[in-house]
């Protein structure tokens, strides 16, 4: 695939959309365009971009479009499979300036927002008027609502309240080909035409440029309960939470870290637990069926003979419960220069051998690499981490294996998927075809020459095209 | 740059820079990456262009130099960051580190450190007045076991932070001193915008100063002071004033508490609703947060509390040479704090650091609210008329 280049009359004219204080060639800010919180893979952009509407979106989109110059949409940076860096150069679009609140209705549980409202902020905005967005992935206080949207966000309350796309309504969103679009509805039904909001949905910024997002909001629970577990080993954790899911209670978290991820968890919160597979479970919803979900959830796991367990007594405990648990990731960073984090899903009752065989990878490749896993053990949405020296070229090559075993070898035998919530991006790109068969491949890079015949948005994301993605380039770190 | 940065203040951070895991965390309530949503405004940024010179990818520029001097050094990004990176210092030390290579430093920034070399204070004010708060009778120099230093703000800028303090502890029968016209600067801001060598210079001036005196605590208004003796000083320059000369540096709003928990003053209130915005430098920094709420709560007013308090607590906009550099943003970032706090449907706001009194107040005046702004022990003076506590009047 051959992209035009960025030259100095194109820089004039991208200068002209959207003021020259918002269009960057420099290299410190082209540095600052190359990364997301995917480690040690970064591509630099030729121009960084800041739009401010969503005719300036309109207006770069059409002018790459005619040159060919690729366009990578970005929001807060948090992706974590290299979902907005720009592998092919050309444009890194960043949203992050559109970020106001367009329109609240209480009366219809409905709020329109720009992409770049972050997540944290948009929850503050909504609880000062009884409401709340449930998806809640562990980067909220960073990740962009748009950045959710487009790849379909989870999190920790997915169990109960779904994802990101089951509380979108309606997108506006931009056209490669510069029209700016339309999709959905702002009523609760509607099923007019095929579903173009879900196909934007989890697109990975490879089909449109979103620009306002509509979204369902929920009325926020009168009362929450948390309550922490750990057990021994995975199993028991497993079968507690199986046994709760099972039970009639549907909690609103049910999470899972095992020993490594725990323990750094509980020393980044000063936490004072003991070590082992720690299970965390949030029921939410009117105060006296929240007291009876805790003591159903309580009586499950007791059952379990964990080997210790709090029940957070104030709102303050529990946020740091679920706080400990949100910084799983960055907190594991203190027990390894570098933590790979991976993303899979296998049906709940496989999680046991899934776990196990994921612990045992590093071994069986006499890879100087650890691994630590946590995750949402209600949907069996695991997230392995890969602990390495990334500086070292032996342990990346080790990683590159790793997660080569990891989803040929352990997810597609175990009946699971490649991604639960993080997206293709780059670097799940070579088992599109194992998951969904090369017809259905070939079905999704028909549609994403439909929308972006040019194939500017997004090049080399497995969820379009161009094909095939590249390997991941690893060591390219600036 | 990169065969230098061993030898520069940078070089102590290097291994820190590297845990930055890349999440983001840092970001959306940091003050002037919202105000101006750029990555390289980011904390985040502003680690990987750190990173970059650490490297030797890029060179230090004018731009790096502008985008570390972007900041307020409110430590938000420091509080926040799971993986446990010092960016607040790292960004101080960097300042420190581009200023040794003689880059483009703001002028402002220069103007000030001319005016401490030149008058001891960043106004360019001339040392005498110093002592214009201080009221008749009070003491001034001389050995006492307390040494209350109220600071360049307090002392040419807001003078009623100062007097209310003397007036509190007078109140309370405490004896204590002032240096007066010879207290000077604490190296506070010189530390903060990057010019350590001067800032070390007033460290050991200071430190030979306390130790003639031989106070046991020293009191400040200003937590920019109180974090530059208790931590900065030890830190950078290996100046222990309490390990070295015994001397305890506490804030006043400690001190308050501790007057008003040994029944040495009492309020018994004002009947109002009032906000506490923490400082940057007294909360985060420091981990003072409780102090100043109990003086208020024991003032009798009642306290709200927003849920951008305590370390979650916006900046007022006016620290780490913001203010001087980027004037109309810092008042931006304080008219969004005042607004933030005002909504709780308050009767004042209440703060115990006169930056930000200074800068709220500012801020507070293109908002058409009224609401008033008051340093702590303004406020706790108020309080003590009105309760009619122990607190005898001097007020000229």
């Amino acid at each position: 695939m051959e992209y035009g280049r960025l030259n100095e009359r194109l820089m004039a004219e991208l200068e002209s959309i959207v003021g020259s204080e918002n269009a960057s060639t420099r290299v410190e800010d082209l540095l600052c365009g190359s990364y997301e919180a995917t480690p040690l893979i970064d591509y630099r952009p030729d121009v960084v971009i800041a739009p401010k509407t969503a005719e300036q979106v309109s207006k770069v989109l059409l002018l790459a479009n005619r040159h060919r110059i690729p366009v990578t949409p970005r929001g807060a940076g948090t992706s974590l499979a290299g979902n907005s860096l720009p592998v092919a150069g050309g444009i890194c679009l960043d949203m992050s300036s559109m970020k106001s609140v367009l329109e609240f209705d209480g009366a219809n549980q409905t709020i329109a927002v720009e992409p770049g409202i972050v997540c944290d902020t948009l929850n503050d905005y909504l609880a000062d008027r009884g409401f709340f967005f449930p998806p809640d992935p562990a980067s909220s206080p960073a990740a962009t609502i748009g950045g959710m949207v487009a790849n379909n966000s989870g999190g920790n309350r997915a169990l109960k309240y779904g994802v990101t796309r089951d509380h979108v309504l309606w997108l506006e969103a931009v056209l490669p080909t510069g029209e700016v679009v339309k999709t959905g509805s702002r009523t609760l039904k509607s099923v007019s035409g095929y579903d173009l909001t879900r196909l934007l949905i989890g697109s990975e910024g490879t089909l449109a440029v979103i620009t306002k997002v509509g979204l369902k909001v929920t009325a926020l629970p009168e009362a929450r309960a948390a309550s922490l577990y750990i057990f021994d080993d995975v199993e028991e954790a497993v079968r507690t939470a199986v046994e709760i899911k099972s039970s009639g209670v549907l909690p609103s978290m049910l999470e899972f870290m095992d020993e490594a991820s725990s323990k750094a968890s509980f020393e980044y919160a000063q936490m004072d637990c003991p070590e082992g597979c720690a299970v965390l479970v949030e029921c939410d919803g009117w105060a006296e069926a929240v007291e009876r979900e805790a003591e159903a959830v309580h009586g499950i796991a007791l059952k379990r003979k964990p080997k210790f367990f709090a029940r957070a007594s104030s709102s303050e405990e529990r946020e740091r419960l679920i706080s400990a648990r949100k910084a799983a990731l960055p907190a594991l960073s203190r027990a390894a220069p570098t933590v790979f984090m991976e993303d899979l899903t296998v049906p709940v009752t496989k999680i046991p051998e899934a776990y196990a065989r994921i612990a045992r990878i590093p071994h069986e490749l006499g890879a100087p690499i650890g691994v630590s896993t946590f995750g949402h053990i209600g949907e069996g949405n695991l997230h392995p981490n890969f602990l390495l020296d990334g500086r070292d070229p032996e342990q990346r090559e080790a990683l590159l294996k790793a997660l080569d075993v990891l989803y040929r070898d352990v997810v597609i035998p175990l009946g699971g998927s490649v991604t639960g919530e993080h997206g293709i991006g780059i670097s799940r790109g070579d088992y599109m075809e194992l998951e969904h068969g090369v017809k259905l491949v070939g079905l999704m890079r028909e549609i994403k020459r439909t929308f972006d015949p040019n194939m500017i948005l997004n090049p080399y994301k497995a969820k379009g095209g161009p094909w095939p993605p590249p390997g991941l380039m690893m060591g390219a770190a600036p | 740059m990169r065969p230098d940065i061993p030898e520069t203040p940078l070089k102590g951070f290097l291994e820190d820079l590297e845990k930055c895991v890349r999440c983001g965390f840092c970001k959306e309530l940091c003050p002037v990456g919202d105000l101006y949503p750029w990555e390289a405004n980011s904390p985040r940024g502003k680690v990987q262009l750190l990173k970059g010179l650490a490297r030797g990818s890029l060179r230090a520029s004018d731009y790096i130099v502008d985008r570390m001097y972007f900041c307020t050094t409110c430590g938000y990004c420091l509080r926040r960051c799971p993986s446990g990176v010092r960016t607040n210092e790292a960004f101080e030390a960097a300042r420190a580190t581009l200023v040794g290579l003689g880059l483009g430093i703001p002028e402002e920034h220069l103007r000030i450190v001319d005016s401490i070399s030149r008058f001891g204070n960043p106004f360019g004010e001339p040392e005498g007045a110093r002592e214009r708060w201080i009221p008749p009778g009070l003491k001034v120099g001389g050995r006492s076991e307390v040494l209350y230093w109220a600071g360049c703000m307090a002392s040419y800028r807001l003078e009623e932070t100062a007097i209310s303090t003397a007036r509190i502890l007078d109140a309370a029968g405490l004896e204590f001193t002032t240096l007066g016209r010879a207290e000077g600067d604490c190296g506070s801001i010189l530390i903060r915008t990057g010019h350590w060598p001067e800032a070390k210079r007033l460290a050991e001036e200071n430190a030979r100063r306390f130790e003639e005196l031989g106070a046991k605590t020293l009191v400040t208004s200003c937590p920019g002071c109180f974090r530059t003796f208790a931590n900065d000083y030890p830190r950078l320059f290996g100046i222990d004033l309490k390990g070295d000369l015994g001397l305890e540096v506490i804030h006043s709003s400690q001190l308050f508490e501790r007057l008003m928990g040994e029944g040495r003053i009492g309020a018994s209130g004002l009947g109002v609703k009032v906000a506490y915005h923490d400082p940057c430098h007294l909360g985060r920094h420091m981990g003072i947060y409780d102090p100043p709420r109990n003086v208020i709560r024991g003032s009798g007013a009642e306290l709200l509390e927003h849920s951008k308090s305590r370390w979650l607590a916006s900046c007022c906009g006016a620290g780490g040479g913001f203010r001087s550099a980027h004037g109309e943003l810092s008042l931006r970032q304080a008219a969004r704090r005042a607004e933030q706090l005002s909504g709780l449907g308050i009767d004042a706001i209440v703060t115990a650091c006169p930056f930000c009194v200074v800068n709220l107040r500012k801020g507070m005046e293109g908002l058409g609210k009224g609401i008033p702004v008051y340093d702590l022990p303004v406020f706790l003076e108020m309080a003590m008329a009105k309760g009619k506590g122990p607190f005898r009047s001097t007020r000229p």
